[in-house]
Formats: structure tokens, C-alpha cells, sequence
């Protein structure tokens, strides 16, 4: 397995960016001279690592789990109870804007961004809407549930996710019951979260969902109705027993297409969207030497030969979160976290709420005509403070209500350096782009740079970087 | 390489046919501007009789798996009430079509064009060895393709790649091409070897905004801009290099497409009386570009919602409404913009589903299901069999007509293609159109 020996070159800043890149959102130049100083091996070490940080990320503001109360609902009239609905409606509403900005929050400002990066593959892959969910607090807990897991072992993630409140509701087990068996969570279980299709038959499908009966929830707690479960016997992948969903999970940690799957998902999401199947191959065979352990896993993809190729070296495309967290963290700016999570869902991650159960297909998928433009016009918004034409009414007025971005690029380019535009350009091209750049593209900055106003250089040739094919690249 | 062709004003001042067959020009680049920017090239196919030749087919797609059996209801089959006992659509609500089968109550404005002549309904439309998961089957579904998984083009990607000879520079003979996408994200159904369609939520916004000072003007800014969005990939072997590659393309597609619809935006009023719906605005500004003379054959609209595993009959009543009152109002404002005769508009999900309903009060994912035709110029009725509610394949229907016959009536009988090509087989054509 040649793909994944550890790497044993050059250490430079050029390395740890692409680190950095990968495991975080936007490196500053401070950060990646650190990483620099440190060695690969310790610099790893230290995103693998991450300490408790919560009293700096103090919850968020949300409303209690309350369904629709009902009964108190029935007692009043029509008018009190549309405005009652309506109050409910609002305090979610709020609830999950707070979720979501408090999570933005810790991509941007944690020390251990890795972590954030994780869960956000967590969240990618074992998906749930809040659309169908309904309650903030749920989301927050399943939230916090990755975060807790995501170095651990996948048996506890799977165990954890399928006793998830939110999960449970999202994918409807919460109306799993043994008289009609509900397949929604059984297929995605298989299909999505643990080994893809092509590898189990309906009749596992219809096997596992009845095993999977009377798994529910009250609340914000698993509940096992034992009167809904069906404890008959079932034959599932071949085996056959009176199984319940934690036997189904066993049995599928033991297939040999679930070490695979798990294995092509993390070389996506950190490595390339096209990994070699010997990668793929390699980095199975580590899940299951592992127990299914995370931790050993990542380090050992952060410090291979096969991390540090042409092959992954900026040959991703940026996700919303990565662009516009990376961005205000690049420019240095103010800004509400809130107007962040609007852009993220006008460039195509709406967080929290992913377009389906698959969660977001990425890599070329981002960009098309109306995303790319988003992105460039998006890049104008964080640097001016004016909401693309493209935003709709609500959410621009949502954003203009959520006052102004201010970025610091005066304060991080003085005068003397601004007054200076190719030291200016090269400044902003090796903040932001952290790469060489053509040196027509370079020439073409500076020609722009020289006609701008003096106070606006510096935003001015920010936003055609960013304007450019190359800063979608990580 | 010749930089006289930097960017797009230049390189419409200098002309489209003669850039069109210069060695230079990239060729999705000069694919584009021919589709959009030359409408003399909207040349005529082949004739069918009464009908201008410049024929548009709209997409609707219903994301989530549609219960077929609760939206064309077979109100004769005991089955059917026997399956699903508080889920079947009661014999006096439904809208009855015949002795057999009736529309669903939301549907009340489809059943109005269906009695004007205007609704084709094809019964039981699926596929051999159908697959219920979402993904699978709805990639089954774009790429017309239920065998490979190795498919990276889509049944109208490749009708584009088709249709279009004249794409080729070097013959003088030009065809419409390109499609349209409504909505941010593209459907791999239009993907396309050759082509670059687009994909646009609202044509007013559709561009770049520089950001300007007094000292210097929008113009400068943006000629800089297309430069830097304009590379010249040297080795496509390189992973970083690709990528440039693929987002310089989508850059300059939507550069060079952003002007033309946003002229027509500016030009072509947006009009008729649409419900404020999601879907309702997708289709306000397809009849707003189809009027405009956008160059294109395709458009193509998602709604989303049918995954109705819970607490259906609500849920479901209210997206075939959707469905219905915005169709109705589309076609109305197609007719009174004397555009209807030409647009023809096809409904799909990516399966039905199960026959039984579950104890959540929904239904499973299934397989075959109706589809919807929609159209001034088509030949109104059912089509196709009624899938037995008896005969069942483990709890789910067995579909009678294979999508792909009505891929390959629409190709052949309304947009003029040869189906073969595209689709891999001749498939047995349908008699709507």
C-alpha cells in the first residue's frame, strides 16, 4: 500500500497551508508560520487533540423542546391559538438561526478547528434536516453529540445516531412500529450512513427497519417502546436471530463494504474527490485494524506521502462554510454570524438544513453559473457591506437588518504599504490565495490596483481575488 | 494563444462566426454565445405540421417520490381502499376522469385543463428492477440509464449534444442548444458533454457587480474581471489545473450569458397571476424568457416535498395543488403571451409508492406512478395501463409503460430528435404528441 506511507520531505509554509486548509477555514499567515515552526508530526498531534471549550462558546438562546402543546392550544380561541402557533413558530425560527450562528461561531474563532471540520462531515453524512425537525434544540444536541464523537469509534457514532432524537424524527423510526414496519431509517442506514447501495437486498432493508421498531423518542431522550418493537426472528445479511437495531449495526461494522464506504467518504472530504482505490483500500484496511477508531485513521492520512500530493494539493473546491468562514477570518471582519449562515444558504449550505439525506454532494457540484457568481458577488458583500442584487427580499433584509460587515484591512495594510501596489498586491494575493499566481493575472491586479483610489485599493483588489477561479480552490 | 479574444466584448465586437471558427476560441465558449447570442440561428428542424418550429419542452420535477396511486386515484379497485384505509382519496371527493380512475381533490385545476384538451396522463411509467432509494432512482431517471451507474450525462445533456451539428464550428449550420435551469443547483439530467447549460434563480441578478469607486468605472473593472475568470488550461492531468479549468468555463458561461438574459429580463415583462409559490416563480420566469426568444429548448424546474413517509394526506394535498395552480397559471400566461402552441410540459418523480400505507399514516417508497403532460398542442387523454392493484411485485406496482418511451415520444414527435442515439434503443413511442 505505497499510497499511504507517512511523508518524508520538505516542511514548509506551502505544506502547512494545505494542512491547515484542510483540517480548518482560512489559516492565517501567523497560523501557518506557527505550523511551520512546529514540524508536520506535532502540528497534527495538535489538531488531534482538542480540549473542552464551551465556556468560551456559551450556548445559544433556545426555546424548550414543547411540541405543539395541544391541549392547551384546543383551550383557546382561533385568534389566540394562530397567534399562539405563531409565537412557537417565531421562538423556532430564532432558535435555529442561534444554532447555526453559534456553530459558525466555533468554525470560526475555535482552536481546534479540526474538530468543527468534523462535525461538519458529520453532519454531511449522517444529515438531518431541521426543516423536518422542527426544534432547535434537537439539532443542538445532535450537534454537540458529533462533536463529543467525531475522533471516537463509528460503532458509537451509529449506536448514538440511531438513537437520536432528531435523527429519529428526521427519518421517521419515531413511527417505526412492528405492525407497519417504517423503512425510512433501516434503508438510509445502509444506503448512506454505513456501507452504500448496491450491497444489502430489500428484504435486509425490510429486516433491519424491523429491528429497528419501537426505537423512539420523548423529548429530548431515546425511548424504547418495547411494545412497538418487532422481537421476532429475522435474516439479515445472511444471519439470522432475534435482532434489534444495535445487532443490526454489529452486523454491518463486520461488512467489509462498510470499512470501504467510510473509507472513500473520508478520502473525499480531506484528500480528493477522486481517491486512488489503493487509498481506498489502505485506509479501510486502518479502519478496521483500528476498531473503527477515528483518531489513528486522520493522523495517519494528515501525515501521508498521499495528503501531501499533487493529487490533493488545492484540488478541492471550497464548501460555502470553508469560503465564507476562511473569508471573514482572512479579511479580519466584524461581522454577525447570522448573516454568515444567509450567505452560506445563498451559495448552496444552508446549514442545519441540508437539501436532502445524501447531505451535499460537493466538489464540482458548488459551481454552477448562478453558485459561482453568488461566490463573487457574496465576496463584494463581506468587503462592502452591499447585499448582492441576487439575495431575495427577505433574506436582504435580514442582512441589512444584521448592520454592516467591517473588515481591517486598513489596519492590516497601512499607508506605506498601500501606497506601494505591487507590494500590495503581492501582500493580498499571499494572504488569500497562499499560492503563486500567473504572473498575468498578477499584472492584470496591479493594473486595477494603480486606477483605484488609494483608501480603496486594498478592497478593491481583495475583491477581484476573490473574484477569481483561484480562491475557490483549497 | 491569442489574447484578442480575452474577453467577451471584444469578442462580440470582432463577431460571433468569425471568433465561432477561429481555432482559439474554446469551445464551450463559442458553443454558448451561438446558443444565446445568435437568434437567426433558431433555424428550423424538421416541420410538423401547424406548429412554428421552435419548440420548447419544460421539465417539472417532483423531488421526493410522488404517490402516484393518491394522485391519479383508482377509485374502481377494492384494493386500493382495502390498503389503504384512511389514506385512500373517498370516491365523492376525487375528481373522476371514467368508471376507473379520478383526479385527486388538489388537482382541481389540472382536471380544468384536462377538460379543455390540454392534459395527457400516462399511467403506471416506470422501469425494470426498480430502485427505492431517492438517488439511485432519480439518477435512473435523469440519465436514462437503469443499468449503468457509469453515466455522467443526462438524457437532455446528450439531446443537446445531439441536436446541435452546427455546434461544430466549422459548419455553417447552427441549432439552438443549451438549457436552462431554474433554480441554483444544476440537475444531471441536463449535463451535457459539449454543452454548458445554466443555471439561474433570477435573471435581474444574474452578474457579476464590481465594486467602484468614483475614480474608476464598472467597465474597467469588469474587463479585468473576465481576464482573471479566463484561463488557458495547459495540463488537465494536473487535479488544480482541471479545476481552474471547469470553474474558468462555468465563469465565462455565466459572463457571456448573464447579458443576454439580462436583456430579456429587462425587455420581457414577467406577467400572469401566479400563486406565490416556489414553483409558481420558477415557471413566472420560464414564460418570461421563452417569450424574450431565449435561444433555448429546455427549461427545467424542481419542487421538492413528496417524501411523504408521515401524515401524507395533508402534506400531499397541498403540493399537487402547488402543482396544479401553478401549471394552470402557467399555461394561461403562456396563452395570453401567444407563446402556449410551442411549450410542451412534462411532469416526473423519481418513483411512486407503496401500494399498502405504512402506521405512520404515509406511505413507503414504491415504484410506478402517472406522469403528466401539459399542453396546447398534444393529444389529450390516458395513456398507457392502469397498474393492477392485485398483481404485485412484493407489495409494490409493476410498471406497464417504461419512462423511456415517453423520453423518446418527447425527443422524436416534439423536439424533432432521433430518440436512438440518446437513449441507446428505440423505445416504443407513445401517441400524446
Amino acid at each position: 500500500m505505497s499510497t499511504l506511507q507517512p511523508y518524508v520531505g520538505k516542511w514548509n509554509g506551502t505544506l502547512a497551508a494545505h494542512l491547515l486548509n484542510r483540517t480548518g477555514f482560512g489559516p492565517l499567515p501567523a497560523e501557518i508560520e506557527r505550523a511551520v515552526a512546529a514540524g508536520l508530526t506535532k502540528t497534527v498531534d495538535g489538531l488531534l487533540s482538542p480540549e473542552n471549550e464551551g465556556s468560551q462558546f456559551p450556548m445559544p438562546v433556545m426555546p424548550e423542546v414543547a411540541e405543539f402543546p395541544r391541549r392547551e392550544l384546543a383551550a383557546l380561541s382561533p385568534e389566540e391559538r394562530k397567534k399562539k402557533m405563531e409565537e412557537i413558530q417565531r421562538a423556532n425560527r430564532e432558535g435555529v438561526e442561534a444554532v447555526r450562528a453559534w456553530w459558525i461561531g466555533r468554525m470560526w474563532r475555535s482552536q481546534w478547528p479540526l474538530r468543527e471540520k468534523l462535525v461538519l462531515f458529520w453532519h454531511g453524512h449522517f444529515t438531518s434536516s431541521v426543516m423536518d425537525v422542527k426544534v432547535p434544540r434537537l439539532m443542538f444536541n445532535q450537534n454537540a453529540f458529533f462533536r463529543k464523537n467525531c475522533l471516537g469509534d463509528f460503532r458509537t457514532l451509529l449506536v448514538g445516531i440511531s438513537q437520536d432524537p432528531a435523527m429519529l424524527r428526521y427519518l421517521d423510526n419515531n413511527t417505526n412500529r412492528r405492525e407497519h414496519p417504517n423503512e425510512n431509517y433501516a434503508r438510509e442506514l445502509m444506503e448512506l450512513f454505513s456501507m452504500g447501495i448496491g450491497n444489502y437486498t430489500e428484504d435486509d432493508v425490510k429486516a433491519a427497519a424491523r429491528a429497528f421498531t419501537g426505537w423512539t423518542s420523548e423529548g429530548e431522550d431515546f425511548v424504547f417502546n418495547e411494545r412497538a418493537h418487532d422481537g421476532n426472528v429475522k435474516t439479515f445479511l445472511n444471519e439470522t436471530g432475534r435482532f434489534d437495531g444495535t445487532d443490526i449495526i454489529d452486523i454491518i461494522l463486520l461488512q467489509p463494504c462498510t470499512a470501504r464506504f467510510m473509507a472513500t467518504k473520508l478520502l473525499n472530504y480531506f484528500v480528493t474527490d477522486h481517491p486512488a482505490p489503493a487509498a481506498v483500500e489502505a485506509v479501510a484496511a486502518m479502519l478496521r485494524s483500528n476498531g473503527y477508531q477515528f483518531k489513528p485513521v486522520l493522523r495517519a492520512i494528515f501525515t501521508s506521502d498521499y495528503f501531501y500530493s499533487t493529487t490533493a494539493y488545492r484540488s478541492q473546491i471550497k464548501s460555502p462554510a470553508q469560503l465564507v468562514v476562511g473569508s471573514v477570518r482572512l479579511l479580519d471582519i466584524a461581522l454577525d454570524e447570522r448573516a454568515l449562515g444567509i450567505a452560506m444558504r445563498g451559495l448552496g449550505q444552508d446549514l442545519l438544513a441540508p437539501p436532502n439525506v445524501k447531505g451535499w454532494d460537493g466538489g464540482e457540484t458548488w459551481i454552477n453559473t448562478t453558485t459561482l457568481l453568488m461566490r463573487y458577488n457574496y465576496a463584494g458583500f463581506l468587503l462592502s457591506g452591499d447585499v448582492p442584487d441576487a439575495v431575495p427580499q427577505k433574506a436582504r433584509a435580514r442582512l441589512n437588518r444584521l448592520g454592516k460587515p467591517k473588515n481591517k484591512l486598513a489596519l492590516l495594510y497601512p499607508p506605506e504599504v498601500v501606497d506601494n501596489a505591487p507590494k500590495l498586491v503581492d501582500a493580498l494575493i499571499a494572504r488569500l490565495l497562499q499560492t503563486k499566481l500567473d504572473a498575468k493575472a498578477r499584472q492584470w491586479l496591479l493594473e486595477q490596483a494603480e486606477t483605484a483610489r488609494l483608501s480603496e485599493r486594498p478592497v478593491r483588489v481583495a475583491h477581484l481575488i476573490m473574484s477569481m477561479p483561484d480562491y475557490q480552490l483549497c | 494563444m491569442n489574447d484578442s479574444f480575452h474577453t467577451r466584448r471584444e469578442f462580440l465586437r470582432k463577431g460571433i462566426y468569425f471568433v465561432a471558427a477561429s481555432a482559439t476560441a474554446p469551445f464551450f465558449l463559442t458553443r454558448t454565445a451561438l446558443a444565446l447570442d445568435s437568434l437567426a440561428a433558431n433555424s428550423p428542424t424538421r416541420g410538423l405540421p401547424g406548429v412554428v418550429d421552435d419548440r420548447i419542452l419544460v421539465v417539472i420535477q417532483m423531488s421526493g417520490g410522488n404517490d402516484g396511486l393518491n394522485t391519479i386515484v383508482p377509485h374502481a379497485m377494492d384494493e386500493y381502499y382495502k390498503l389503504r384505509p384512511t389514506l385512500g382519496v373517498g370516491k365523492k371527493s376525487l375528481l373522476k376522469l371514467d368508471d376507473t380512475v379520478g383526479f385527486h381533490p388538489g388537482l382541481a385545476k389540472v382536471k380544468d385543463l384536462y377538460d379543455s384538451g390540454k392534459v395527457a396522463v400516462i399511467h403506471g411509467v416506470g422501469y425494470q428492477n426498480p430502485d427505492r432509494s431517492h438517488f439511485r432512482s432519480m439518477e435512473i431517471w435523469h440519465t436514462a440509464d437503469p443499468k449503468s451507474k457509469a453515466v455522467s450525462y443526462g438524457w437532455l445533456g446528450r439531446y443537446l449534444d445531439s441536436a446541435c451539428p452546427g455546434c461544430d464550428p466549422r459548419t455553417k449550420k447552427i441549432n439552438p442548444m443549451g438549457g436552462i435551469n431554474i433554480g441554483g443547483d444544476m440537475p444531471v439530467a441536463m449535463k451535457s458533454a459539449k454543452g454548458v447549460s445554466i443555471a439561474l434563480e433570477n435573471p435581474d441578478s444574474f452578474k457579476w457587480q464590481p465594486l467602484i469607486d468614483e475614480k474608476s468605472d464598472a467597465k474597467n473593472a469588469s474587463a479585468t474581471y473576465e481576464k482573471l475568470n479566463h484561463i488557458v488550461a495547459s495540463n488537465l492531468d494536473d487535479p488544480q489545473i482541471a479545476r481552474l479549468d471547469f470553474l474558468s468555463r462555468v465563469a465565462m458561461n455565466a459572463d457571456v450569458s448573464s447579458d443576454k438574459i439580462h436583456d430579456i429580463s429587462k425587455r420581457t415583462r414577467s406577467g400572469g397571476t401566479y400563486p406565490a409559490t416556489g414553483l409558481g416563480n420558477q415557471l413566472k420566469i420560464v414564460a418570461q424568457m421563452i417569450t424574450g426568444g431565449l435561444n433555448t429548448r429546455i427549461y427545467y424546474v424542481a419542487f421538492s416535498g413528496f417524501d411523504t413517509h408521515a401524515n401524507e394526506p395533508g402534506t400531499h394535498e397541498r403540493l399537487l395543488a402547488e402543482l396544479a395552480d401553478e401549471v394552470s397559471a402557467f399555461q394561461k400566461d403562456l396563452e395570453a403571451r401567444d407563446q402556449a402552441s410551442r411549450v410542451l410540459t412534462m411532469t416526473f418523480s423519481e418513483f411512486g409508492r407503496r401500494v399498502a400505507q405504512n402506521a405512520s399514516n404515509g406511505t413507503d417508497h414504491g415504484t410506478a406512478a402517472p406522469m403528466f403532460i401539459f399542453g396546447d398542442h398534444l393529444k389529450a387523454g390516458v395513456y398507457g395501463k392502469h397498474p393492477s392493484l392485485t398483481d404485485l411485485d412484493r407489495g409494490d406496482l409493476k410498471f406497464n409503460t417504461d419512462f423511456r418511451s415517453v423520453y423518446a415520444t418527447v425527443l422524436e414527435n416534439w423536439l424533432g430528435a432521433k430518440s436512438a442515439p440518446i437513449l441507446g434503443q428505440q423505445f416504443e413511442k407513445l401517441k400524446f404528441v
